[in-house]
């Protein structure tokens, strides 16, 4: 599969089918069995510090990593710091995409005090902090809420817009049809594209 | 009390299968039984006297004091590599030992604080005499500082690949609180026991400390050479088995387990 600059990717599949591990081994967390994934020409088992630089990532477990006792936007800055941005750069990019994704008003607060939706989004605007060229996401809008699961969808669609390039994996058809220029079925490790048409049927 | 019986059962169940953690359990208290059995054994005040050049309350707040600098050892990393945390950090393009160790910094200060503060008031509040090397006495706190991220390294991968340090800790803090030198004398130890607390990093840092505060129970120059070694191997197995627990588990995908 060959996903070009710009483009954005939806993998579908069941539980099980690996769609969190191929979104954990393009974002080098797995070493792949056999064959060869790589990101922005770079190897992901071979050049795994060169992929780092280039991705940003939300896991499916990507509520975690967050100190319950911190607020939003300073468990963002500590990501910001892992993620190598100047600080005050990471400052502004926080800053918007809080208003993005609405967490603005609750940005202060601890996130131990955070809803479902709200950790998901406060874990999809880490992924997006490093503002990097390819996005990974797996199940970007598990338990987000159905008006902020459009403004999800309308902030992804915007920055491939902006020439970023999305691999977005769903369980979600509706969501695969409102993002998925390419979409893909991924089934007993094999991948096979498929068309508008059939993800709407489906 | 059927819904207490099933939890009751399923509690049994799961201790059960930590068999390890048991038997652990089980010498951990033996072994604490045994310390203060041969504490109490009467040969120990003067055995600090004599061999130590100290009295038994220099000698035991010496070890207590300076024990905060070793006892977090083998879990010093752990907090911060838990299931939730590792992946997320692993795919950010900071390395994992630089997180690791600036993350720890602040528990190793408060540590060295704690140190400071616990000896100078057993020094004030007792009257204790000691006469000072300071420059070994800073040599063998570093020391002991390095040997402990050694160990935490190694406490670290194994947590990382088995999802557990409690065997660890057991084996290199309750097994060595015996024989690591820090409160009980090793010269009132049985001899096979004294033969164990030689390949303690524990012996070293403690007996150098007591070397440092004037003891010249051992030689400082030997004592340093040791130690150096022993942590540099220490520091050496560290990272060599941090970077083998990554490898595993990006091989089997398990970082997180919760």
């Amino acid at each position: 599969m060959d996903v070009g600059q710009g483009d954005i990717v939806t993998i579908v599949g069941k539980n099980g089918s690996g769609k969190t591990t191929l979104t954990r081994i393009l974002s080098t967390l797995v070493t792949p069995e056999r064959g060869e994934a790589i990101v922005c020409g770079f190897d992901v088992v071979r050049e795994p510090r060169q992929v780092r630089k280039r991705i940003g990532v939300l896991l499916n477990a990507g509520m975690g990593g967050f100190h319950a006792r911190l607020s939003g936007k300073e468990n963002l800055e500590y990501y910001g710091a892992l993620y190598q941005i100047p600080q005050k750069e990471a400052g502004e990019r926080i800053k918007a995409l809080l208003a993005d994704l609405e967490l603005q008003d609750r940005g202060a607060d601890q996130f131990q005090s955070y809803s479902t939706g709200m950790r998901r989004r406060l874990a999809l605007a880490r992924a997006l902090l490093p503002n990097a060229p390819v996005v990974l996401l797996d199940e970007p809008t598990l338990g987000v809420d159905p008006w902020s699961t459009e403004q999800v969808h309308k902030l992804l669609l915007g920055l491939v817009s902006e020439g970023k390039t999305i691999f977005c994996t769903t369980n979600n058809m509706s969501e695969a049809k409102t993002l998925g220029k390419h979409v893909f079925l991924l089934d007993e490790g094999k991948l096979s594209p498929i068309s508008q048409s059939e993800v709407m049927a489906s | 009390m059927e819904q207490v019986l099933v939890i009751f059962k399923r509690e049994l169940k799961v201790k059960a299968s930590y068999r390890l953690t048991a038997v652990v359990t089980v010498i951990s208290a033996l072994s604490g039984l045994f310390s203060y059995a041969f504490l109490g054994n009467g040969a120990v005040v003067s055995t600090t006297t004599t061999t130590y050049g100290m009295s038994l309350a220099a000698f035991l707040v010496s070890g207590v004091a300076f024990g905060s600098i070793v006892s977090s050892g083998v879990s010093m990393f752990t907090e911060y590599a838990g299931p939730s945390q590792i992946e997320e950090v692993m795919v950010s393009p900071t390395d994992f030992r630089l997180f690791i160790l600036s993350s720890s910094l602040l528990s190793l200060l408060i540590g060295l604080a704690i140190t400071g503060i616990m000896f100078l008031s057993g020094v004030m509040l007792f009257n204790l005499i000691y006469s000072y090397n300071l420059s070994l006495l800073v040599a063998m706190v570093m020391l002991g500082i390095f040997s402990s991220i050694g160990l935490g390294l190694i406490g670290l991968g194994f947590q990382i690949v088995y999802k557990q340090t409690y065997f660890l800790s057991w084996l290199l803090y309750s097994f060595t609180g015996l024989v690591g030198n820090m409160i009980v004398p090793v010269q009132i130890l049985p001899g096979v026991l004294q033969s164990l607390a030689y390949v303690t990093p524990q012996y070293y840092f403690f007996t150098g400390i007591r070397v440092a505060l004037g003891s010249n129970v051992a030689t400082a120059t030997s004592l340093l050479v040791t130690f150096t070694g022993y942590t540099l191997i220490l520091l050496l197995i560290g990272f060599a088995s941090l970077n083998w627990a990554l490898r595993s588990v990006r091989q089997n995908g398990t970082h997180a387990w919760s």
